[in-house]
Protein backbone atom coordinates (compact mmCIF):
# COMPACT_ATOMS: atom_id res chain seq x y z
CA UNK A 1 0.00 0.00 0.00
CA UNK A 2 2.83 2.54 0.90
CA UNK A 3 4.69 1.47 -2.18
CA UNK A 4 1.29 2.82 -4.31
CA UNK A 5 1.03 6.27 -1.93
CA UNK A 6 4.74 7.13 -0.82
CA UNK A 7 2.93 10.23 0.22
CA UNK A 8 0.81 8.15 2.89
CA UNK A 9 3.82 6.04 4.33
CA UNK A 10 5.29 9.93 5.26
CA UNK A 11 1.74 11.12 6.93
CA UNK A 12 2.23 7.98 8.73
CA UNK A 13 5.11 8.70 10.28
CA UNK A 14 4.28 12.24 10.73
CA UNK A 15 1.39 11.54 12.49
CA UNK A 16 2.93 9.10 15.01
CA UNK A 17 5.29 11.69 15.76
CA UNK A 18 2.50 13.95 16.97
CA UNK A 19 0.48 10.48 18.51
CA UNK A 20 3.70 10.20 20.43
CA UNK A 21 4.01 13.85 21.59
CA UNK A 22 0.15 14.32 22.41
CA UNK A 23 0.65 11.22 25.08
CA UNK A 24 3.38 12.47 26.27
CA UNK A 25 2.43 15.91 26.96
CA UNK A 26 -0.99 14.21 28.42
CA UNK A 27 1.46 12.10 30.66
CA UNK A 28 3.19 15.19 32.05
CA UNK A 29 0.12 16.73 32.35
CA UNK A 30 -1.23 13.97 34.61
CA UNK A 31 1.63 14.23 37.00
CA UNK A 32 1.38 18.15 36.93
CA UNK A 33 4.32 18.73 35.23
CA UNK A 34 3.48 20.10 32.54
CA UNK A 35 6.46 22.28 32.55
CA UNK A 36 8.96 19.73 32.07
CA UNK A 37 7.34 18.67 28.69
CA UNK A 38 7.80 22.27 27.34
CA UNK A 39 11.11 21.99 28.65
CA UNK A 40 12.54 19.49 27.25
CA UNK A 41 10.12 19.43 23.96
CA UNK A 42 11.79 22.97 23.23
CA UNK A 43 15.67 22.01 24.06
CA UNK A 44 15.35 18.75 21.95
CA UNK A 45 13.71 20.21 19.02
CA UNK A 46 15.73 23.24 19.08
CA UNK A 47 18.82 21.23 18.99
CA UNK A 48 17.25 18.54 16.13
CA UNK A 49 16.50 21.74 14.01
CA UNK A 50 19.89 22.86 14.71
CA UNK A 51 21.23 19.48 13.46
CA UNK A 52 18.87 19.84 10.53
CA UNK A 53 20.12 22.97 9.68
CA UNK A 54 23.77 21.83 9.02
CA UNK A 55 22.77 18.54 7.50
CA UNK A 56 20.51 20.78 4.89
CA UNK A 57 23.31 22.91 4.12
CA UNK A 58 26.26 19.80 3.82
CA UNK A 59 23.92 17.75 1.87
CA UNK A 60 22.20 19.88 0.16
CA UNK A 61 18.57 19.11 -0.10
CA UNK A 62 15.70 18.85 2.61
CA UNK A 63 16.01 16.14 5.38
CA UNK A 64 13.48 13.52 5.46
CA UNK A 65 10.70 12.76 8.25
CA UNK A 66 11.52 16.23 9.98
CA UNK A 67 9.01 15.75 12.83
CA UNK A 68 10.37 12.35 13.38
CA UNK A 69 14.08 14.49 14.10
CA UNK A 70 12.11 16.53 16.77
CA UNK A 71 10.32 13.80 18.41
CA UNK A 72 13.85 11.55 18.80
CA UNK A 73 15.38 14.51 20.25
CA UNK A 74 12.56 15.26 22.43
CA UNK A 75 13.05 11.38 23.62
CA UNK A 76 16.49 11.95 24.47
CA UNK A 77 16.28 14.89 26.14
CA UNK A 78 13.31 13.86 28.84
CA UNK A 79 14.97 9.97 28.90
CA UNK A 80 15.64 11.15 32.72
CA UNK A 81 11.60 11.14 33.30
CA UNK A 82 11.26 8.20 32.07
CA UNK A 83 13.97 6.91 34.57
CA UNK A 84 12.60 9.02 37.28
CA UNK A 85 9.22 7.06 36.67
CA UNK A 86 11.14 3.85 37.07
CA UNK A 87 12.40 5.30 40.44
CA UNK A 88 16.10 6.88 39.60
CA UNK A 89 16.04 10.54 41.28
CA UNK A 90 17.29 13.41 39.09
CA UNK A 91 21.19 13.62 39.50
CA UNK A 92 23.36 16.02 38.05
CA UNK A 93 25.19 13.97 35.78
CA UNK A 94 21.30 13.49 33.69
CA UNK A 95 22.49 16.89 32.09
CA UNK A 96 24.34 14.44 29.60
CA UNK A 97 20.62 14.07 27.89
CA UNK A 98 20.64 17.65 26.57
CA UNK A 99 20.63 19.32 29.49
CA UNK A 100 18.00 17.88 31.23
CA UNK A 101 18.45 19.50 34.92
CA UNK A 102 20.44 22.42 34.40
CA UNK A 103 17.75 23.78 31.64
CA UNK A 104 15.56 24.14 33.96
CA UNK A 105 17.38 27.10 35.64
CA UNK A 106 17.82 29.00 32.74
CA UNK A 107 16.84 32.85 33.36
CA UNK A 108 12.72 33.06 31.59
CA UNK A 109 12.39 29.31 31.92
CA UNK A 110 10.51 27.54 29.26
CA UNK A 111 9.69 31.61 28.16
CA UNK A 112 13.29 31.63 26.90
CA UNK A 113 13.38 28.31 25.42
CA UNK A 114 10.23 28.92 23.70
CA UNK A 115 12.47 31.69 21.80
CA UNK A 116 15.36 29.55 21.22
CA UNK A 117 13.53 26.97 19.66
CA UNK A 118 11.74 29.72 17.29
CA UNK A 119 15.16 31.04 16.39
CA UNK A 120 16.17 27.60 15.38
CA UNK A 121 13.05 26.90 13.17
CA UNK A 122 13.50 30.13 11.71
CA UNK A 123 17.45 28.60 11.13
CA UNK A 124 16.46 25.71 9.78
CA UNK A 125 13.62 27.24 7.41
CA UNK A 126 16.38 29.63 6.21
CA UNK A 127 18.95 26.31 5.72
CA UNK A 128 15.76 25.12 3.15
CA UNK A 129 15.69 28.36 1.55
CA UNK A 130 19.09 28.50 0.86
CA UNK A 131 19.03 24.95 -1.01
CA UNK A 132 16.01 26.33 -3.31
CA UNK A 133 18.12 27.37 -6.20
CA UNK A 134 19.65 23.81 -6.02
CA UNK A 135 16.57 22.53 -6.19
CA UNK A 136 15.98 24.30 -9.14
CA UNK A 137 18.91 23.18 -10.39
CA UNK A 138 18.08 19.24 -9.85
CA UNK A 139 14.73 19.93 -12.24
CA UNK A 140 12.07 17.80 -12.16
CA UNK A 141 14.52 15.09 -13.12
CA UNK A 142 16.43 15.57 -9.71
CA UNK A 143 19.75 15.68 -11.56
CA UNK A 144 22.10 18.04 -10.72
CA UNK A 145 23.94 19.26 -13.76
CA UNK A 146 27.20 21.36 -14.37
CA UNK A 147 27.36 22.82 -17.36
CA UNK A 148 30.77 24.99 -18.92
CA UNK A 149 31.64 26.24 -22.21
CA UNK A 150 29.28 27.49 -25.41
CA UNK A 151 28.79 25.84 -28.60
CA UNK A 152 27.32 22.60 -29.61
CA UNK A 153 26.19 20.12 -26.76
CA UNK A 154 27.96 17.49 -25.27
CA UNK A 155 26.64 15.34 -22.75
CA UNK A 156 29.11 13.63 -20.12
CA UNK A 157 27.93 10.20 -17.91
CA UNK A 158 29.96 9.46 -15.48
CA UNK A 159 30.64 6.17 -14.09
CA UNK A 160 29.58 3.55 -11.31
CA UNK A 161 30.08 5.70 -7.83
CA UNK A 162 31.57 9.25 -9.95
CA UNK A 163 29.63 12.17 -10.17
CA UNK A 164 29.68 15.50 -12.78
CA UNK A 165 33.12 16.28 -11.24
CA UNK A 166 35.21 13.31 -13.20
CA UNK A 167 34.97 15.56 -15.99
CA UNK A 168 36.92 18.30 -14.36
CA UNK A 169 40.06 17.56 -16.05
CA UNK A 170 38.63 17.30 -19.56
CA UNK A 171 36.42 20.70 -19.01
CA UNK A 172 40.10 22.16 -18.30
CA UNK A 173 40.76 21.58 -21.63
CA UNK A 174 37.51 23.39 -22.75
CA UNK A 175 36.98 23.57 -26.53
CA UNK A 176 34.07 24.92 -28.55
CA UNK A 177 31.58 23.23 -27.28
CA UNK A 178 28.75 23.46 -24.24
CA UNK A 179 29.59 20.67 -21.53
CA UNK A 180 27.16 19.23 -19.84
CA UNK A 181 27.72 17.05 -16.68
CA UNK A 182 25.08 15.78 -14.60
CA UNK A 183 25.47 13.54 -11.79
CA UNK A 184 23.93 10.02 -12.65
CA UNK A 185 20.43 9.11 -10.87
CA UNK A 186 20.99 8.04 -7.40
CA UNK A 187 25.02 9.52 -7.33
CA UNK A 188 26.68 12.52 -6.96
CA UNK A 189 24.73 15.25 -5.37
CA UNK A 190 21.55 13.93 -7.41
CA UNK A 191 18.40 12.54 -6.25
CA UNK A 192 18.62 8.87 -4.56
CA UNK A 193 15.15 7.66 -4.88
CA UNK A 194 14.92 4.06 -3.32
CA UNK A 195 12.67 2.50 -5.30
CA UNK A 196 14.28 3.67 -8.42
CA UNK A 197 14.95 0.29 -10.80
CA UNK A 198 18.30 2.21 -11.56
CA UNK A 199 18.88 -0.43 -14.48
CA UNK A 200 19.36 1.20 -18.31
CA UNK A 201 15.72 2.74 -18.84
CA UNK A 202 15.91 4.11 -15.63
CA UNK A 203 18.77 6.43 -16.32
CA UNK A 204 18.16 7.47 -19.80
CA UNK A 205 14.70 8.57 -18.70
CA UNK A 206 16.57 10.72 -15.82
CA UNK A 207 18.89 11.88 -18.24
CA UNK A 208 16.22 12.35 -21.25
CA UNK A 209 15.42 16.22 -20.64
CA UNK A 210 18.83 16.72 -21.20
CA UNK A 211 19.39 15.83 -24.84
CA UNK A 212 18.41 17.64 -27.44
CA UNK A 213 19.39 17.08 -31.00
CA UNK A 214 22.70 17.64 -32.52
CA UNK A 215 24.29 16.45 -28.79
CA UNK A 216 27.28 14.72 -28.74
CA UNK A 217 27.39 12.10 -25.75
CA UNK A 218 30.53 10.91 -24.17
CA UNK A 219 30.67 8.27 -21.25
CA UNK A 220 32.67 6.40 -19.19
CA UNK A 221 32.41 2.95 -18.33
CA UNK A 222 29.04 2.95 -16.45
CA UNK A 223 27.97 5.72 -18.34
CA UNK A 224 29.58 4.19 -21.82
CA UNK A 225 27.20 1.45 -21.17
CA UNK A 226 24.28 4.00 -21.34
CA UNK A 227 25.65 6.03 -24.04
CA UNK A 228 25.76 2.87 -26.63
CA UNK A 229 22.00 1.81 -25.44
CA UNK A 230 21.08 5.70 -26.61
CA UNK A 231 23.35 4.84 -29.64
CA UNK A 232 21.11 2.04 -30.49
CA UNK A 233 17.74 4.02 -30.07
CA UNK A 234 18.66 7.64 -29.75
CA UNK A 235 15.08 9.25 -28.23
CA UNK A 236 16.19 12.35 -30.34
CA UNK A 237 19.04 12.99 -33.40
CA UNK A 238 22.57 12.63 -31.70
CA UNK A 239 25.48 13.98 -33.37
CA UNK A 240 27.35 10.95 -32.04
CA UNK A 241 28.47 8.85 -29.04
CA UNK A 242 32.32 8.43 -27.72
CA UNK A 243 32.25 5.65 -25.15
CA UNK A 244 35.88 5.71 -23.00
CA UNK A 245 36.63 2.57 -20.91
CA UNK A 246 33.26 0.50 -22.42
CA UNK A 247 32.82 -2.85 -19.89
CA UNK A 248 31.86 -4.61 -22.68
CA UNK A 249 31.57 -8.02 -20.91
CA UNK A 250 30.55 -10.86 -23.03
CA UNK A 251 28.14 -12.20 -21.07
CA UNK A 252 27.04 -11.56 -17.04
CA UNK A 253 28.95 -14.35 -15.45
CA UNK A 254 32.27 -13.01 -17.31
CA UNK A 255 31.39 -9.52 -15.77
CA UNK A 256 30.55 -10.91 -12.56
CA UNK A 257 33.84 -12.54 -12.87
CA UNK A 258 35.86 -9.52 -13.84
CA UNK A 259 34.39 -7.40 -11.20
CA UNK A 260 34.41 -9.37 -8.64
CA UNK A 261 38.18 -9.01 -9.13
CA UNK A 262 37.94 -5.21 -8.44
CA UNK A 263 37.35 -5.27 -4.67
CA UNK A 264 35.47 -6.59 -1.94
CA UNK A 265 32.49 -4.20 -1.92
CA UNK A 266 32.18 -4.55 -5.69
CA UNK A 267 32.60 -8.36 -5.35
CA UNK A 268 29.93 -8.64 -2.52
CA UNK A 269 27.69 -7.03 -4.24
CA UNK A 270 27.40 -8.95 -7.36
CA UNK A 271 27.38 -11.94 -5.69
CA UNK A 272 24.79 -10.86 -3.37
CA UNK A 273 26.20 -11.32 -0.28
CA UNK A 274 24.68 -9.07 2.63
CA UNK A 275 27.69 -8.06 3.75
CA UNK A 276 27.89 -5.52 0.70
CA UNK A 277 24.89 -3.63 2.27
CA UNK A 278 26.15 -3.87 5.73
CA UNK A 279 29.65 -2.20 4.45
CA UNK A 280 27.56 -0.02 2.23
CA UNK A 281 25.61 1.22 4.56
CA UNK A 282 28.60 1.73 6.83
CA UNK A 283 30.31 4.00 4.78
CA UNK A 284 26.65 5.78 3.96
CA UNK A 285 26.89 6.22 8.14
CA UNK A 286 30.58 7.39 7.27
CA UNK A 287 30.31 9.51 4.51
CA UNK A 288 31.58 12.93 6.42
CA UNK A 289 34.72 11.44 7.34
CA UNK A 290 35.28 9.70 4.25
CA UNK A 291 34.78 12.73 1.96
CA UNK A 292 37.41 14.41 3.86
CA UNK A 293 39.77 10.81 4.57
CA UNK A 294 39.02 9.49 1.08
CA UNK A 295 41.37 11.82 -0.85
CA UNK A 296 43.73 11.03 1.38
CA UNK A 297 44.32 7.69 1.19
CA UNK A 298 43.13 7.37 -2.88
CA UNK A 299 46.55 9.90 -4.44
CA UNK A 300 46.05 8.19 -8.19
CA UNK A 301 42.56 10.38 -8.49
CA UNK A 302 41.68 13.59 -8.23
CA UNK A 303 40.22 14.35 -4.18
CA UNK A 304 37.07 15.75 -5.65
CA UNK A 305 36.69 12.24 -7.51
CA UNK A 306 37.24 10.42 -4.52
CA UNK A 307 35.08 12.66 -1.85
CA UNK A 308 32.37 11.91 -4.75
CA UNK A 309 32.39 8.24 -4.73
CA UNK A 310 30.98 7.90 -1.58
CA UNK A 311 27.99 9.42 -2.30
CA UNK A 312 24.95 7.38 -3.57
CA UNK A 313 22.97 4.97 -1.78
CA UNK A 314 23.00 1.27 -1.46
CA UNK A 315 19.86 0.85 -3.64
CA UNK A 316 21.26 3.23 -6.48
CA UNK A 317 25.10 1.61 -6.38
CA UNK A 318 24.08 -2.11 -5.85
CA UNK A 319 20.93 -1.71 -8.84
CA UNK A 320 23.47 0.32 -10.88
CA UNK A 321 26.38 -2.49 -10.99
CA UNK A 322 24.14 -5.55 -10.95
CA UNK A 323 21.18 -4.14 -13.93
CA UNK A 324 23.28 -1.70 -16.03
CA UNK A 325 27.14 -3.19 -15.48
CA UNK A 326 25.96 -7.17 -15.23
CA UNK A 327 23.29 -7.73 -16.66
CA UNK A 328 23.04 -5.01 -19.85
CA UNK A 329 25.12 -6.47 -22.60
CA UNK A 330 25.94 -3.46 -24.21
CA UNK A 331 27.46 -5.95 -27.71
CA UNK A 332 24.16 -5.82 -29.02
CA UNK A 333 23.54 -2.14 -28.60
CA UNK A 334 27.16 -1.35 -30.46
CA UNK A 335 25.90 -3.69 -33.10
CA UNK A 336 22.01 -1.79 -33.51
CA UNK A 337 24.00 1.90 -33.31
CA UNK A 338 21.94 4.15 -36.00
CA UNK A 339 24.97 7.10 -35.41
CA UNK A 340 28.56 7.04 -35.04
CA UNK A 341 30.40 5.47 -32.56
CA UNK A 342 33.82 5.93 -31.38
CA UNK A 343 35.12 3.77 -28.77
CA UNK A 344 38.02 5.43 -27.09
CA UNK A 345 40.15 2.66 -24.62
CA UNK A 346 43.35 2.61 -22.42
CA UNK A 347 45.88 -0.05 -23.29
CA UNK A 348 45.93 -0.96 -19.41
CA UNK A 349 42.46 -0.80 -18.38
CA UNK A 350 41.92 -3.34 -15.52
CA UNK A 351 38.81 -2.50 -15.26
CA UNK A 352 37.50 -3.11 -18.31
CA UNK A 353 39.85 -5.25 -20.33
CA UNK A 354 40.25 -4.27 -23.69
CA UNK A 355 39.84 -7.23 -25.12
CA UNK A 356 36.08 -6.96 -24.81
CA UNK A 357 36.00 -3.74 -26.27
CA UNK A 358 38.00 -4.40 -28.98
CA UNK A 359 36.01 -7.60 -29.76
CA UNK A 360 32.76 -5.64 -28.98
CA UNK A 361 33.61 -2.82 -32.10
CA UNK A 362 35.05 -5.26 -34.45
CA UNK A 363 31.96 -7.02 -34.10
CA UNK A 364 29.59 -4.69 -34.03
CA UNK A 365 31.54 -2.85 -37.46
CA UNK A 366 31.31 -6.42 -39.46
CA UNK A 367 27.55 -6.34 -38.40
CA UNK A 368 27.90 -2.56 -40.56
CA UNK A 369 27.30 -0.20 -37.34
CA UNK A 370 29.70 3.35 -37.54
CA UNK A 371 31.75 2.27 -35.18
CA UNK A 372 35.47 2.65 -34.92
CA UNK A 373 38.00 1.97 -32.33
CA UNK A 374 40.64 3.82 -30.88
CA UNK A 375 43.16 2.83 -28.29
CA UNK A 376 45.25 5.21 -25.96
CA UNK A 377 48.05 4.85 -23.54
CA UNK A 378 45.81 4.88 -20.11
CA UNK A 379 44.16 2.39 -17.73
CA UNK A 380 40.58 2.48 -16.76
CA UNK A 381 40.48 6.61 -16.01
CA UNK A 382 41.71 8.42 -20.12
CA UNK A 383 39.15 11.38 -19.14
CA UNK A 384 41.46 12.04 -16.04
CA UNK A 385 44.83 10.95 -17.15
CA UNK A 386 45.07 11.91 -20.55
CA UNK A 387 42.36 14.41 -20.88
CA UNK A 388 44.32 16.49 -23.54
CA UNK A 389 44.00 12.99 -25.84
CA UNK A 390 40.10 12.68 -24.79
CA UNK A 391 39.82 16.68 -25.68
CA UNK A 392 41.14 16.09 -29.04
CA UNK A 393 39.12 13.08 -29.62
CA UNK A 394 36.08 14.90 -28.94
CA UNK A 395 37.57 18.19 -30.90
CA UNK A 396 38.38 15.83 -34.05
CA UNK A 397 34.73 14.45 -34.04
CA UNK A 398 32.84 17.81 -33.23
CA UNK A 399 35.03 19.27 -36.35
CA UNK A 400 33.70 16.56 -38.33
CA UNK A 401 30.73 16.88 -37.50
CA UNK A 402 30.60 20.57 -38.83
CA UNK A 403 31.61 19.84 -41.67
CA UNK A 404 29.25 17.45 -42.33
CA UNK A 405 26.47 19.70 -41.24
CA UNK A 406 27.78 22.78 -43.36
CA UNK A 407 28.08 20.36 -46.63
CA UNK B 1 12.25 13.12 -7.62
CA UNK B 2 13.58 15.64 -4.89
CA UNK B 3 11.67 17.08 -2.50
CA UNK B 4 10.73 20.44 -3.40
CA UNK B 5 11.33 23.12 -1.08
CA UNK B 6 8.40 25.14 -0.12
CA UNK B 7 8.21 29.03 -1.58
CA UNK B 8 9.46 31.11 1.00
CA UNK B 9 6.44 32.76 1.97
CA UNK B 10 5.28 29.04 3.13
CA UNK B 11 8.73 28.95 5.26
CA UNK B 12 7.36 32.11 7.00
CA UNK B 13 4.05 30.62 7.17
CA UNK B 14 5.09 27.24 9.20
CA UNK B 15 7.21 29.70 11.39
CA UNK B 16 4.53 31.87 12.08
CA UNK B 17 2.29 28.79 12.79
CA UNK B 18 4.79 27.01 14.75
CA UNK B 19 5.21 30.64 17.06
CA UNK B 20 1.35 30.86 17.39
CA UNK B 21 0.46 27.11 18.34
CA UNK B 22 3.34 26.76 20.62
CA UNK B 23 2.97 29.92 22.17
CA UNK B 24 -0.38 29.54 22.69
CA UNK B 25 -0.02 26.05 24.33
CA UNK B 26 2.49 27.37 26.79
CA UNK B 27 -0.10 30.40 27.67
CA UNK B 28 -3.05 27.77 28.29
CA UNK B 29 -0.60 25.73 30.47
CA UNK B 30 0.29 28.39 32.12
CA UNK B 31 -3.71 29.62 32.80
CA UNK B 32 -4.34 26.30 33.62
CA UNK B 33 -2.11 26.19 36.60
CA UNK B 34 -3.99 25.69 39.87
CA UNK B 35 -3.61 28.53 43.11
CA UNK B 36 -1.65 25.90 44.76
CA UNK B 37 0.94 25.54 42.04
CA UNK B 38 4.79 27.23 42.25
CA UNK B 39 4.78 30.50 40.74
CA UNK B 40 7.82 29.32 38.91
CA UNK B 41 6.93 25.76 37.51
CA UNK B 42 10.05 24.62 36.94
CA UNK B 43 10.63 24.17 40.57
CA UNK B 44 7.28 22.17 41.54
CA UNK B 45 7.80 18.45 41.17
CA UNK B 46 11.21 17.98 39.17
CA UNK B 47 12.42 15.45 40.99
CA UNK B 48 16.05 15.98 41.26
CA UNK B 49 18.49 16.46 43.95
CA UNK B 50 20.27 19.78 44.89
CA UNK B 51 18.74 22.05 42.30
CA UNK B 52 19.06 25.51 43.41
CA UNK B 53 19.97 26.88 46.69
CA UNK B 54 19.74 23.58 47.58
CA UNK B 55 21.38 21.60 50.37
CA UNK B 56 20.95 23.68 53.12
CA UNK B 57 20.77 22.71 56.86
CA UNK B 58 17.45 21.53 58.37
CA UNK B 59 16.27 23.13 61.11
CA UNK B 60 14.25 21.72 64.06
CA UNK B 61 11.27 20.41 63.29
CA UNK B 62 10.51 18.64 66.63
CA UNK B 63 13.21 17.88 68.62
CA UNK B 64 13.99 14.68 67.28
CA UNK B 65 13.58 15.60 63.49
CA UNK B 66 15.78 15.91 61.92
CA UNK B 67 18.02 13.59 63.82
CA UNK B 68 21.27 12.82 62.82
CA UNK B 69 21.67 9.92 60.99
CA UNK B 70 18.14 9.46 60.20
CA UNK B 71 16.01 10.93 57.27
CA UNK B 72 12.98 12.49 57.59
CA UNK B 73 10.28 13.32 55.48
CA UNK B 74 8.80 16.60 56.63
CA UNK B 75 4.78 17.35 55.11
CA UNK B 76 3.51 21.16 54.81
CA UNK B 77 -0.22 20.99 54.51
CA UNK B 78 -3.63 22.94 54.99
CA UNK B 79 -6.31 22.15 57.22
CA UNK B 80 -8.35 21.49 54.55
CA UNK B 81 -6.57 19.06 53.27
CA UNK B 82 -4.79 17.33 55.93
CA UNK B 83 -7.39 14.52 56.52
CA UNK B 84 -6.42 13.55 52.55
CA UNK B 85 -2.91 13.48 53.20
CA UNK B 86 -3.21 11.80 56.76
CA UNK B 87 -5.05 8.59 55.37
CA UNK B 88 -2.12 8.07 52.46
CA UNK B 89 0.95 9.03 54.68
CA UNK B 90 -0.49 6.71 56.79
CA UNK B 91 -1.50 4.17 54.25
CA UNK B 92 2.27 4.12 52.63
CA UNK B 93 4.83 2.11 54.00
CA UNK B 94 7.77 4.54 54.57
CA UNK B 95 11.23 2.90 54.89
CA UNK B 96 11.71 2.30 59.12
CA UNK B 97 15.01 4.65 59.02
CA UNK B 98 12.81 7.52 58.02
CA UNK B 99 11.29 10.14 60.09
CA UNK B 100 7.73 11.47 58.86
CA UNK B 101 5.95 14.46 60.25
CA UNK B 102 3.23 16.69 58.83
CA UNK B 103 3.08 20.69 59.25
CA UNK B 104 -0.25 21.83 59.36
CA UNK B 105 -0.81 25.68 58.91
CA UNK B 106 -3.96 25.77 61.45
CA UNK B 107 -4.19 26.20 65.06
CA UNK B 108 -5.32 22.32 65.40
CA UNK B 109 -4.49 18.81 63.13
CA UNK B 110 -4.42 15.37 64.18
CA UNK B 111 -4.01 12.39 62.14
CA UNK B 112 -6.21 8.88 62.81
CA UNK B 113 -3.19 6.96 61.69
CA UNK B 114 -0.52 8.06 64.19
CA UNK B 115 1.09 10.33 62.39
CA UNK B 116 2.99 13.01 64.13
CA UNK B 117 1.37 16.23 63.35
CA UNK B 118 2.38 19.78 64.09
CA UNK B 119 0.27 23.27 63.95
CA UNK B 120 2.37 25.98 62.48
CA UNK B 121 -0.46 29.09 61.99
CA UNK B 122 2.21 31.24 61.23
CA UNK B 123 3.69 29.57 58.98
CA UNK B 124 7.59 29.93 60.32
CA UNK B 125 8.21 26.53 59.59
CA UNK B 126 7.74 26.17 56.16
CA UNK B 127 9.39 29.46 55.88
CA UNK B 128 12.88 27.84 57.61
CA UNK B 129 12.63 25.41 54.86
CA UNK B 130 12.53 27.37 52.26
CA UNK B 131 9.19 26.40 51.07
CA UNK B 132 7.38 29.21 48.70
CA UNK B 133 4.42 30.58 48.38
CA UNK B 134 2.09 29.26 46.43
CA UNK B 135 0.64 30.92 42.94
CA UNK B 136 -1.99 31.99 44.76
CA UNK B 137 -0.59 33.23 48.20
CA UNK B 138 -0.99 31.38 51.18
CA UNK B 139 0.73 28.41 53.17
CA UNK B 140 2.97 26.28 51.40
CA UNK B 141 1.68 22.45 50.22
CA UNK B 142 4.13 20.48 49.54
CA UNK B 143 7.17 18.62 51.17
CA UNK B 144 10.63 18.59 51.94
CA UNK B 145 13.18 15.93 52.43
CA UNK B 146 15.88 15.73 54.42
CA UNK B 147 19.32 13.61 54.36
CA UNK B 148 20.77 11.60 57.33
CA UNK B 149 23.29 14.43 57.57
CA UNK B 150 20.76 17.09 58.59
CA UNK B 151 20.63 18.53 54.77
CA UNK B 152 17.88 19.71 53.22
CA UNK B 153 18.25 18.24 49.61
CA UNK B 154 14.83 18.16 48.09
CA UNK B 155 12.09 20.41 48.44
CA UNK B 156 9.04 21.18 46.11
CA UNK B 157 4.88 22.68 46.65
CA UNK B 158 2.88 19.60 45.13
CA UNK B 159 -0.55 19.88 45.38
CA UNK B 160 -1.01 16.37 44.77
CA UNK B 161 1.43 14.70 47.00
CA UNK B 162 -0.94 12.30 48.84
CA UNK B 163 -1.22 11.15 45.40
CA UNK B 164 2.43 10.48 44.60
CA UNK B 165 4.37 9.07 47.36
CA UNK B 166 6.11 7.01 45.78
CA UNK B 167 8.02 10.09 44.38
CA UNK B 168 8.77 10.26 48.20
CA UNK B 169 10.34 6.82 48.37
CA UNK B 170 12.48 7.68 44.89
CA UNK B 171 13.99 10.78 46.57
CA UNK B 172 14.28 8.98 49.88
CA UNK B 173 15.76 5.72 48.33
CA UNK B 174 18.40 8.21 46.34
CA UNK B 175 19.48 9.98 49.63
CA UNK B 176 20.12 6.63 51.15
Amino acid sequence: MTSRWPWLRLCLWCAAAVVVEVALFVSYRGHDARFHWFTHFFVGASVALVGMALVVRRRRRPVGYPLVWLLLAHLVAMFPDVLFVGDEAHARWMDVFLGHISTHFVPGRNVTWYVVFLAALGLYLVALNGIRGDDARTGPTGLRVRRWGEGRPVLFLHGLGASSRYWDNLAAHRSGYEGIAPDLLGFGRSAKPRRAAYDVDSHLEALRSLLEPGTLVVGHSTGAILAAALAAAPPVPLAGVVLIGLPAYPDAATARQEIGRLGLLARLTVTRNPLGWVICTLMCALRPLAVVVGPMLIRDLPPAVVADGVRHSWPSYSRTLQRVVVDHRSRPDLAAARIRVRLVHGTDDREAPIAYAREAAAAASRSGAPVTFQEVHSDHHAAVRTPKTVAAVLDSILATETTESHV
Amino acid sequence: MTSAVAPPRKLVLVWVAAAVFFGSLLAVARAAEGPLDDTDPALQRPGFLDAGALPIPASNVTDDVPTPGRRSVVFFTRPDRLGRLCHAVGSHDFDDEVDVVIVVSGTDGRCAGGTRVLTDPATTRAERYGMREPRGGGAAVGYAVVDADGLVRYRTLDPAIHDELGEVDTILEALK
